[in-house]
């Protein structure tokens, strides 16, 4: 990851489905399981996500650079992070915490990568933010992570671990020669059609 | 105060004043009414967008909004060094014009501004092109997966500002021997390809137009091997 897209997570606006602002907190105590919890749903989700920790949201609701506690910077200790996720994630969410220095301000960085094969259960509960045998996913409507709400959400990750073995089953018959894509060439190409579509914009 | 939002003109105008990309991703045959609604237009760029190294591709700005025309939908994006105009029409064909963010660099990196290669026209990042290309046949492979396109797809690929553009390594790791510089204003690469071809190895074509690109350079030698092993890396999310 370069310091050029570590900045621009930093500099990022506003929330996306992928992207989670928090302000400066502290590695312990129920912090632990809702970072978690945001943790399992990033994994859920198409090509993973990011939680920035250090932007302050403000009235207006734009969020702001304000950066973390020295205190709360050093109780990010990746080891740990790591060690409390893996006791409740099955299968093991691969993530990074990246410690960064922006503007004389201190931020972290999680980034979560996708689920390799099959979507990332919790297996061990904590009070009532984590609840073992959830999945948890990133809300289609507004930036949180919850627990799977409905049909769209469970079908949207079935298809991403479906496209996935689609993926993986073609390019494997492809690099063993078992199965060759056509490669005849086409007889008709509609180029003016699309040109005449896109005209006002050349 | 409210920031004023930029005009798609104003925007395009913008991507087109430096080097940029066009892309064009598009099935062969034209049926204007390929897909069914623009909502389902908006929900096959939302749920096939490419996010491999934090920016997506194509990316979609709330700022601005998706808005609606007669038969697609655009969004465009002026934000840091990113600046971006797509549109997708029901017709299935994708365009996309962005600019090349080397070029904005020096504008938004106090930093690298004092670096002679983020002068605008100066350089082309090495690790970039292929990132872009891999996202761009990796966003195209998922459109695929989703059935637009019938027997065969085209995709068109053109860098725009090239003449007098050298490649430019930024990895501290890194090192270029040579001045790879371009003597042509623009290069173009397209091809037809089925979309069993584009899902199986797409990750190929990427990599093919790549090093097709660094040639127009006049680096005849690009180490492939390396390319694959960055472009491995990248399609992991392990940089």
């Amino acid at each position: 990851m370069s310091e050029s897209e570590i900045e621009t997570m930093i500099k990022y606006p506003n929330e996306e489905r992928y992207l989670e602002f928090k302000r400066s907190i502290k590695w312990d105590g129920d912090i632990r399981a809702k970072i978690t919890k945001s943790i399992m749903a990033l994994a859920n989700l198409r090509d993973g996500g990011w939680v920035v920790i250090g932007k302050e949201e403000q009235q207006d609701r734009s969020f702001k650079l304000a950066g973390m506690t020295q205190e709360d910077y050093d109780s990010f200790d990746s080891d740990n992070v790591k060690a409390y996720v893996y006791e409740r994630a099955q299968p093991p969410v691969v993530f990074e915490v990246i410690k960064k220095e922006y503007d004389n301000k201190k931020f972290v960085l999680i980034r979560v990568k996708e689920f390799d094969d099959i979507p990332v259960i919790c297996k061990k509960g904590y009070d009532d933010i984590l609840h073992a045998g959830n999945i948890y996913v990133r809300s289609k409507n507004k930036p949180e992570s919850i627990a799977v709400p409905g049909d769209t959400e469970m079908r949207e990750i079935i298809e991403i671990a479906i496209d996935k073995g689609v993926s993986k089953f073609v390019q494997r018959l492809q690099r063993t020669g078992i199965w060759a894509p056509k490669v005849e060439t086409p007889t008709s190409d509609d180029e003016e059609e699309f040109k005449k579509q896109r005209a006002d914009l050349l | 105060m409210t920031e004023a939002i930029p005009t798609v003109k104003e925007t395009v105008d913008k991507i087109k004043s430096r080097g940029f990309w066009e892309v064009i991703i598009r099935p062969l045959k034209f049926n204007k009414d390929r897909i069914k609604s623009l909502s389902e237009c908006i929900e096959l760029i939302l749920e096939n967008k490419v996010r491999l190294r934090g920016w997506d591709y194509p990316h979609t700005s709330n700022k601005y909004g998706i808005k609606s025309g007669t038969d697609w939908i655009e969004n465009l994006t002026d934000w840091s060094d990113h600046k971006e105009y797509w549109r997708m029409y029901r017709s299935g064909q994708f365009f996309h014009l962005f600019g090349c963010r080397e070029d904005w660099w020096g504008e938004v990196r106090i930093f690298w501004s004092q670096q002679s290669h983020t002068t605008p026209g100066y350089g082309l990042s090495i690790m970039s092109t292929l990132y872009t290309l891999t996202e761009i046949y990796e966003f195209a492979a998922r459109l695929a997966k989703r059935g637009i396109f019938d027997d065969f797809l085209r995709v068109s690929i053109t860098l725009n500002g090239t003449k007098n553009r050298r490649l430019v390594t930024l990895e501290i790791n890194r090192s270029l021997n040579d001045n790879y510089i371009c003597n042509i204003e623009n290069i173009p690469l397209s091809r037809i390809i089925s979309p069993e071809e584009i899902i199986g190895k797409g990750y190929v074509f990427a990599i093919d137009d790549t090093l097709n690109i660094f040639e127009r350079f006049n680096w005849f030698n690009a180490p492939r091997k390396v390319l694959e092993e960055e472009q491995d890396k990248f399609m992991k999310g392990n940089l």
